[in-house]
């Protein structure tokens, strides 16, 4: 048990601690992108054709989230998480930037042309459709449960979670203390085959590390509104 | 307890505060867990932590991270012990309340 913890850990260090929060950032960038496509079709006036603006809008939203998807995969993969982001932030801007941009430039219908000519050529390049593929499957073997006991090391997943919205040094002195002791109680009960004892641990664990978040975060807009507060008062 | 002495830069002791450094003072060197334990019900798991990094953050207290057995697996614990400014704060803060107590008897 203790080599199979040992190369949980191990292997949540290397893989990071993007991958649960990857997916909630990409469904946020699939409504981002529903705005966008409807703030496109209303800047470039193209309502009097809706057959027209309803595909070519389909066509962009689809292939532009995915050639987005599969950089943001991949940026993640070898970058990090928080260049991941950014290039997140950059990409969904520079989407709206570009739409209206073309709208400037071009007649409507040449403008929604060739925006989905652009997002289209960049969805077929073999590449994309590979780092696409890669990742999404890399994505999902670290997430779906497996029939592997290393996904039952509690707070795992978590930590990566944490670690993402948390600084370092947080992560280090709150977060990662707790966490240290549940799965040190877990590993006790589990080695002397108690699993009533390790279940009830993780629950607590859980409830524990709920109730942590909460109150960080809590404390930390206290003190900011404090601040704001004498900062406006002095 | 010195909350509104705040402003004037005196720092300050909340309750929760006062209690881990009297254990660290008392007890030497402790982690998290062996405070809650120690406390007899003074500090709850969940709150000791969030405590501790503020405390940090004030000066109050600091933490090394406690060496890892050879073999031993898992996230690095810390080792928490007080300052030399958290001692002055906990003397300062028993001498304030002795007086206060002192000037409620005799009045």
């Amino acid at each position: 048990v203790k080599a199979i913890w040992n190369a949980e850990i191990t292997a949540g260090h290397t893989l990071g601690n993007w991958l649960i929060t990857q997916f909630i950032i990409h469904a946020v960038m699939a409504t981002l992108m529903g705005v966008l496509f409807v703030v496109a079709t209303d800047v470039i006036h193209l309502w009097h054709i809706p057959l027209f603006t309803t595909v070519g809008g389909v066509l962009s939203f689809g292939t532009t989230l995915s050639f987005e998807v599969a950089a943001v995969l991949t940026v993640q993969r070898w970058l990090g998480v928080r260049a991941g982001a950014l290039l997140l932030g950059l990409v969904a801007y520079g989407s709206g930037v570009g739409v209206r941009h073309l709208s400037e430039l071009l007649p409507p219908v040449l403008s929604v042309l060739a925006f989905c000519a652009w997002t289209g050529c960049l969805f077929a390049m073999r590449e994309g459709n590979q780092v696409l593929l890669d990742g999404v499957i890399w994505a999902f073997k670290a997430v779906l449960p497996t029939s592997s006991p290393i996904v039952g090391v509690p707070g795992s997943k978590c930590r990566r979670v944490l670690a993402f919205i948390y600084t370092t040094k947080t992560m280090s002195r709150v977060f990662d203390q707790h966490l240290s002791e549940m799965q040190d109680e877990w590993m006790a009960a589990t080695v002397a085959n108690r699993p009533w004892l390790a279940g009830w641990v993780r629950v607590r664990g859980y409830f524990i590390l709920a109730k942590m978040v909460f109150l960080h975060s809590f404390v930390g807009i206290v003190q900011t509104v404090v601040e704001m507060w004498a900062a406006l008062k002095g | 307890m010195f909350a509104p002495l705040k402003d004037a830069g005196i720092p300050s002791l909340s309750p929760k505060e006062a209690v881990i450094l009297r254990m660290l003072v008392t007890h030497g060197d402790l982690y998290g867990l062996g405070l809650v334990e120690k406390s007899d019900g003074q500090l709850k798991r969940g709150t000791v932590y969030v405590t501790l990094d503020r405390m940090e953050d004030k000066g109050f207290v600091i933490s090394t991270t406690a060496p890892q057995l050879p073999g031993a697996v898992g996230l690095p614990k810390r080792l928490y012990s007080p300052t030399g400014l958290g001692r002055r704060v906990l003397d300062a803060c028993d001498v304030a309340a002795a007086s206060l107590l002192e000037g409620m008897v005799l009045t």
